[in-house]
């Protein structure tokens, strides 16, 4: 058996539940989110990169998850398109079926992949801008701009604050600084 | 009033505490370990794909012998391919008339496809059309994840699809800590009627962050089909610069990491950069004096470049594909920058257009046809067969496609384009395609088509077809190992050469 294999088994056996929940929050279903799971188990175990620790496989997965989530949903959302039906993440399953807050679940839904993604990365995982940005092929401008127009849905549907960050949004020359 | 974080947090937690009894049983680790080691094994099928093209493009010049004055093949009434169905048995009838020796019995044997015993002086009858090719069957479900290939073997095969078994190489397998390490060889020069072959010697290490992987330069030998003995051959320009072929006096190398096409000529030594140089298939102009890569093309005899495509055609896009021409490049070229457009293909009003060297640097080409539903858009290259005539892997346009920069190289067949029509010569789901990446190569008036891999990313081991272009038979001239149902191979056909007219 080869060296990865056993660090795959342990990743799999601890941490699934909770790769799992992620990818509620990322795709709102949990069948689309084991798929996800999966699918970035299978990128992450295929590539380069090396991993001195279970965290350290973990994390690369996780960020797997949340690229892979934006192509998936980019696909989902064309497939929808040509059907003429509306929205943008398929719809919700029951908390009974995943676990979470059904809430916090339609929430993120209501967000576009690349907001949700960029939200996700910034606020659950606590990436920077700058590392968000490479992850998801995007400009720093832009995920600053995702994230806020994130927070700001977010914040008005489930009655929260934004915590404290230092994004920055240039809009026509203002600067505007979110959260603080 | 809560903060945003503790909400998303609480709800992943909360999640992942409601979840903790759901476990992935055995079969699904399985399997998803499967698709890993797939994935992994497919990497380096990949490396002796990429081999192919060049091996298979440059058999002894035999690109130009077909590129000048070809007549220009008549396209098949049908459609459909016509080759007789694939047999397990080659067929008795394919030595040439006069046969050089008694043929054995046809011999099966676990990992290679069907062969008979090489008679004695068919190498000397061999003519243009026979294919000269290594064949190492490498399976994943073993004991060990990762192994060295049960064996390599040099195959010759007949323009009808009978194989001989020209006779075994030595793998020279090391046992290592994170698996073996061995010796593969990959044929890249051939003469029909000679007796020796210049291959490309691989070392192939297995690692434990990358699965086996090329380790080490390749170096070139020539090699004694009848003895075994390999002789030094000639040396790459730089360490670990890859032979890609000979154009008339230019013998041509691809950097390491294969951005850069290195022109060696005499004692010079040009650099190119085209992004890509592996692909030999569609890099070659039919003079031979021009090198399509990525988005440039090279002037072998200046020496230059073309410039960038995707800038000259910039904020649209455009993609080449192969020669239409002579001197004239078909693209596919669409409204919007696939990197950043969310859009769906149908809404990127994707076209064929054709670009001379002005038109490259202008970025204003001719516009061939446009695409709709239904149409096809190619997937990966293509070939030229004559002036406005190209074979293309192409998948069939539908109105949800999408334009990503990670979408997969998925096709649906084998086409014949022409500027008025489209034929399909291939369809994915023949049960002679082990695979679902198609890719047409041509040497003197022969094309082959290699069937390789899986779009999804799984390692298949690739087969090679033959393809009448006057007729529209396909013939299987290499299938995958004959025991495939029972054993999960990535790999078999690692390396072909056709052979030419002299």
């Amino acid at each position: 058996m080869s060296r990865w294999e056993p660090l795959l088994e342990q990743l799999v056996t601890e941490r699934y539940p909770g790769l799992v929940a992620r990818g509620v929050l990322l795709t709102g279903s949990r069948v689309a989110a084991e798929d996800l799971v999966q699918d970035a188990l299978v990128s992450t175990f295929s590539g380069r990169a090396r991993f001195a620790s279970l965290a350290e496989a973990e994390a690369y997965v996780r960020r797997a998850m949340t690229s892979r989530s934006v192509d998936a949903a980019r696909r989902a959302i064309a497939e929808r398109r040509a059907m003429s039906v509306l929205g943008a993440m398929p719809a919700p399953t029951s908390a009974a079926e995943h676990g979470l807050d059904p809430t916090v679940v339609g929430a993120l839904g209501t967000l576009s992949p690349r907001v949700r993604a960029c939200v996700v990365l910034r606020h659950l995982d606590d990436q920077s801008v700058r590392d968000t940005a490479r992850l998801l092929n995007l400009s720093e401008g832009a995920v600053k701009r995702y994230v806020s127009d994130g927070v700001t849905a977010l914040n008005a549907i489930l009655g929260t604050v934004a915590t404290g960050r230092e994004d920055v949004v240039r809009i026509s020359g203002l600067e505007v600084r979110h959260g603080a | 009033m809560r903060e945003l974080d503790d909400v998303i947090n609480d709800a992943a937690e909360s999640g992942a505490r409601s979840l903790a009894g759901l476990a992935m049983d055995g079969a699904a680790l399985a399997a998803l370990t499967l698709r890993v080691r797939r994935r992994r094994a497919v990497r380096h099928a990949v490396q002796g794909i990429v081999a192919i093209p060049v091996a298979g493009l440059l058999a002894a010049g035999g690109w130009f012998a077909m590129s000048q004055g070809d007549p220009r093949p008549p396209i098949p009434a049908t459609t459909t391919s016509t080759s007789p169905s694939p047999s397990a048995s080659p067929s008795a009838t394919a030595l040439p008339s006069a046969s050089p020796g008694a043929i054995g019995e046809p011999v099966t044997e676990p990992g290679l496809p069907t062969y008979y015993p090489m008679p004695a002086g068919l190498l000397a009858q061999a003519g243009p059309g026979w294919v000269l090719a290594t064949y190492a069957p490498d399976a994943v479900d073993h004991p060990a994840a990762e192994q060295a290939p049960l064996t390599e073997v040099v195959l010759l095969v007949s323009p009808d699809g009978t194989r001989y078994l020209v006779r075994r190489l030595e793998l020279d397998v090391t046992p290592g800590a994170d698996g073996p390490s061995w010796v593969e060889h990959r044929v890249v020069e051939w003469q029909p009627g000679s007796t020796t072959a210049v291959v490309e010697t691989r070392p192939v290490a297995t690692t434990w962050s990358q699965g086996s992987q090329m380790a080490g330069s390749p170096t070139y030998a020539t090699l004694d089909l009848v003895t075994g003995s390999l002789a030094p051959a000639f040396d790459p320009p730089l360490a670990g610069a890859r032979f890609v072929g000979q154009a008339g006096a230019r013998r041509l190398w691809s950097s390491p990491g294969g951005t850069d096409l290195l022109v060696e000529e005499g004692s010079m030594l040009t650099t190119l950069t085209l992004g890509w140089t592996w692909d030999g298939r569609r890099g070659l102009s039919p003079d031979g004096d021009l090198f399509l890569g990525l988005d440039e093309v090279a002037d072998l005899s200046a020496g230059s470049l073309w410039g960038s495509l995707a800038e000259s055609t910039a904020p649209g896009h455009c993609s080449p594909v192969t020669w239409w021409t002579r001197d004239s490049v078909l693209a596919l070229c669409i409204d919007e920058d696939p990197a950043t457009t969310e859009k769906t293909l149908g809404e990127l009003g994707p076209r064929w257009v054709t670009f001379t060297k002005d038109q490259w640097a202008s970025g204003a080409g001719t516009e061939i046809r446009s695409l709709h539903d239904g149409d096809i858009e190619p997937v990966h290259g293509g070939l030229r067969l004559g002036d406005g005539d190209v074979l293309v892997a192409g998948s069939t346009m539908d109105s949800i496609g999408t334009i990503s920069p990670s979408y997969a190289d998925c096709s649906d067949g084998l086409y014949r384009f022409t500027a008025d029509r489209t034929d399909r010569v291939l369809a994915v789901g023949d049960p002679r395609l082990v695979g679902n990446i198609l890719t047409p190569y041509a040497v003197g008036g022969t094309v082959v088509i290699e069937v390789s891999g899986n779009c999804s990313g799984e390692a298949v081991p690739s087969a090679l077809l033959g393809y009448d272009a006057s007729t529209g038979a396909v013939t299987e001239l290499i299938p995958p190992p004959s025991d495939a149902a029972t054993t999960t191979y990535t790999q078999g056909l690692t390396s072909f050469v056709v052979g030419a007219s002299h």
